[in-house]
């Protein structure tokens, strides 16, 4: 029953450390789609410099707090500790598109291509898709 | 005539005053969320909310007397003192969100970060406190928020599939990779962002500073019944704006930035200008409302002098608890604290606190000494009843949700 138990146990820590990254990556993947949809809406004129900005700024804390959301992770094998890594440098990416369309907004008045976004979105999905179907 | 435009400006005020921060952000959440499925919840939010106001401005257009003043004298002091922590604990949390609601819907006009304009919002909704009548406060309120009529005209634009957002709205669309348990979290966020607790008193208190009588029970019922299911539609716009472009594209709003982003798609800077000053009233009107509530909830159980129409140096109490109130707002929000996160978490606290905030009313409102032949019928009290269950169930559920969620993560 012991053995039993820590199984479970084991099971559902395992479950719960590919929770956490699963929800990482969605907040991440939401936070980037945003993203583009904004300086998508702005390249049109169908939103305001504000807006896009705003978006911008809000989905930068997003991708942040997705990438803080990984560190109390505890990993109890090796591939996890794959997972987790994965995870991170996804995240990383994403936070650092984020941040490039944020400040070439507000630096430069012209359109800002989200073509950096629209790849760290990719690899985000990507990862997102591969956990999932481990799960 | 008269009495037709005063109806019909009771009922635009009612649709323009329905919404406020916590139904923006829940309504676009569970909409890019969950898509029409929850929209059930709007229905039987905007039919609770409308038997319970309209009870509480009878009971105060009857006995002349506002909900708070009563329930101390009829429940006695320690039912009202419990009914009075959860229900000034709750419109604090409220209040702390519209402000920062305003401030958001300004920094999204401006570019002018949302933490200076916390302070400036606080003071805007205290001078119009202080300064202007109540019932050109409520009505430019009311009315300058029938911009977000512009969430309907949104969805329409988007020419979205009905058969699909009706599939949705009947369940028979799938939760996706949304878990059940955060589905139901949701339901109860969505059930208490209609039923929040400040707009009964509200209600209540405005009628007795307007010098509502009997004769006016017409008018209440017309706002109530008329106004606030319209404004109904308009959270199941929001949902749907949310559901037909951000759903698609697995965006999960939470932020005031995301939820105008499906308005710019189907209808450009036009109409996402106009939404921003619907927000800003709205949220400024919903800021009024729960200033003003804090406000009526103490003094009323105090036996203080309260109400507008009082001059503030003989409802000096009044006044300066309001003050205090939107000081504390203004202090929670510059620690940096994410207005929509204080948004979530109010009405999800709104739906804890319901119970002790609709039994007194209902208790009340049955009461002949107070009512005499206007107590409830057998319908209305039949309705509550069934209505107080469903208060009771998402009451004791609202909590343990919450922690098996993570806050509906």
């Amino acid at each position: 029953m012991l053995a039993g138990l820590l199984l479970l146990s084991g099971c559902g820590q395992h479950a719960a450390t590919e929770d956490d990254l699963i929800h990482a990556l969605t907040e991440a993947h939401s936070a980037l789609g945003a993203s583009v949809l904004a300086l998508d809406q702005l390249d049109q004129g169908r939103a305001t410099r504000a807006i896009t900005e705003t978006v911008l700024e809000d989905m930068s804390k997003q991708v942040s707090d997705a990438q803080h959301t990984i560190d109390p992770i505890k990993i109890s094998s090796d591939a996890e500790r794959t997972d987790r890594d994965a995870t991170a440098t996804v995240l990383a990416a994403g936070s650092a598109a984020v941040l490039e369309a944020r400040d070439e907004l507000a630096l430069h008045d012209r359109s800002v291509s989200p073509d950096g976004l629209i790849a760290a979105d990719v690899a985000t999905t990507n990862l997102l898709n591969r956990l999932r179907e481990d799960e | 005539m008269k009495k037709v435009l005063g109806l019909a400006l009771g009922v635009l005020t009612a649709i323009g005053g329905f919404l406020d921060i916590g139904d923006l952000v829940t309504d676009a959440v569970v909409g890019s969320r969950f898509g029409l499925s929850l929209g059930w919840v709007v229905v039987v939010g905007v039919v609770g909310i409308c038997i319970f106001a309209q009870m509480s401005g009878r009971v105060a257009a009857v006995s002349g007397r506002a909900t708070f003043e009563l329930i101390r004298e009829r429940l006695g002091p320690r039912a009202g003192l419990a009914n009075l922590g959860a229900s000034f604990f709750i419109n604090l949390m409220t209040l702390t969100a519209e402000v920062g609601g305003i401030a958001l819907a300004l920094q999204l006009a401006s570019s002018v970060h949302y933490l200076l304009w916390v302070p400036l919002a606080a003071v805007a909704v205290w001078l119009v406190i202080w300064r202007v009548k109540f019932s050109i406060m409520e009505n430019v309120a009311g009315l300058v928020g029938l911009a977000l009529i512009g969430f309907a005209v949104a969805l329409f634009l988007l020419g979205p599939d009905w058969g699909e957002l009706g599939r949705q709205a009947l369940q028979q669309a799938g939760l996706g990779s949304e878990k059940v348990s955060t589905y139901w979290y949701y339901a109860i966020a969505l059930f208490g962002a209609a039923m929040t607790p400040y707009e009964v008193f509200f209600f209540s208190s405005g009628a007795v500073e307007e010098g509502w009588t009997a004769k006016d029970l017409a008018q209440s019922r017309a706002n109530v019944l008329v106004g606030f299911p319209l404004g109904g539609v308009l959270s199941l716009a929001i949902a749907g704006c949310a559901a037909v472009v951000l759903l698609p594209q697995l965006i999960a709003v939470t932020s005031l930035s995301q939820v105008m982003l499906p308005v710019a798609v189907a209808g450009g800077k036009l109409l996402v200008a106009v939404i921003i000053i619907g927000v800003v009233a709205a949220t400024f009107g919903a800021a009024l409302e729960t200033t003003l509530s804090a406000g009526y909830t103490i003094a009323q159980f105090f036996g203080w002098p309260w109400g507008k129409f009082r001059a503030p140096a003989r409802a000096a109490r009044f006044h300066l608890l309001m003050i205090i109130c939107l000081i504390v707002g203004v202090g929670v929000l510059m620690t940096g604290i994410d207005p929509v996160q204080v948004t979530e978490l109010s009405v999800v606290f709104s739906a804890v606190a319901l119970p002790l905030t609709y039994l007194p009313i209902l208790i009340v409102a049955n009461d002949p000494e107070y009512m005499g032949r206007f107590v409830n019928s057998r319908l209305m009290n039949a309705a509550a009843l069934v209505y107080l269950v469903i208060i009771l169930v998402a009451s004791l559920s609202a909590i343990p949700l919450m922690i098996i969620t993570g806050a509906g993560r």
